[in-house]
């Protein structure tokens, strides 16, 4: 499992995956509090208002601001680390790789968890360096947020990118080309953020409501369906690392 | 606008810098790409951020 896994990380230092994920997060993170604060501004250059035209408007308080940021990682973070990590499987099977490392003494399973592993904390190091990026500039900009509410915030959006990594290192087991990976993910991803955010309540059991989840966290609103969430989703990410494990054992995996 | 502004944007031109360098650093060292070497150049120094990304995701070719 060790070896595997050091394996994995070595891959993504070689693709430079470890400077380029956590950085795109970090540009986010600092991109959003800059564009909030400076939005009256911005307009007044660009927004061709009429000349002696008065527009107050309030600057958002700083626990909006990260729910903003937030928003930022949910659309271009998920993208970014789905685009990351379509290839995990589905491009060793095809570079033929995965059937070297899978003739060697080793099980199907830690193959898979070693990637699942790395994969996790890639996105957890992004999340984290990102958010960190976020606070930094809205304790520079705004006010600072109360310790208790990020933790609680982080705990459910780190849940989402769990789900995010489990769910796309499941479909480039099932799928040869990276880019159908790469497609379904975002596809099931988007649909359930969106349907939680239309469909609050029948959703409310669903990965898609966490988002809404680390949002209220935030805000320091009250929480439902919390552990419906928290469940549903711990569930659906074992039932898919088992899924995955089970098909990669067929002996045609490696072949195909 | 005054000079707390440069500083406060700094780190965002930064960043950009580090990600269009190492992109640069890798084409000029692997010896294929997919698609034209010039062509990689260009959108990894033009294209803000998502140039370089771009090159990362789907321009290396492993061997």
């Amino acid at each position: 499992m060790s070896v595997l896994f050091k394996k994995e990380m070595l891959e993504m230092v070689r693709s430079f995956k470890w400077i380029w994920m956590p950085l795109v997060f970090i540009a986010l993170g600092i991109m959003q509090p800059l564009t909030s604060y400076y939005l009256p501004d911005i307009l007044e250059e660009f927004g061709g208002l009429p000349e002696g035209a008065v527009f107050e408007i309030p600057l958002p308080g700083s626990e909006q601001v990260f729910a903003e940021t937030l928003g930022q990682f949910s659309q271009i973070g998920v993208f970014v680390i789905v685009l990351a990590l379509m290839g995990s499987l589905a491009g060793e099977r095809s570079s033929g790789t995965a059937v070297m490392i899978l003739a060697k003494p080793v099980s199907h399973a830690s193959y898979f968890l070693a990637k699942w592993l790395a994969g996790t904390l890639i996105a957890f190091i992004s999340y984290l360096a990102g958010a960190g990026a976020a606070l930094y500039y809205i304790y520079l900009l705004f006010d600072p947020i109360a310790f208790q509410q990020l933790l609680l915030s982080s705990f459910f959006y780190l849940m989402w990118l769990i789900f995010t990594v489990t769910l796309v290192l499941f479909l480039s087991t099932f799928l040869k080309r990276s880019a159908a990976v790469a497609g379904a993910a975002l596809v099931i991803l988007i649909l359930l953020a969106l349907a939680s955010s239309i469909f609050v309540e029948p959703m409310m059991w669903t990965p898609g409501h966490l988002l809404a989840l680390s949002n209220l966290a935030i805000q320091s609103e009250t929480l439902s369906g919390l552990w419906k969430a928290v469940i549903t989703t711990i569930i659906l990410c074992a039932v898919m690392i088992a899924g995955a494990i089970g098909y990669l054992k067929r002996r045609e995996w490696v072949q195909g | 606008m005054d000079d707390l502004n440069f500083a406060i944007i700094a780190p965002l031109a930064f960043i950009n810098i580090v990600l269009a360098v190492t992109a640069l650093v890798d084409l000029f060292k692997r010896p294929s790409v997919n698609g034209p070497k010039w062509v990689w150049a260009l959108v990894i120094i033009f294209i803000n951020m998502i140039g370089p990304i771009l090159y990362f995701v789907i321009g290396r070719r492993d061997t």
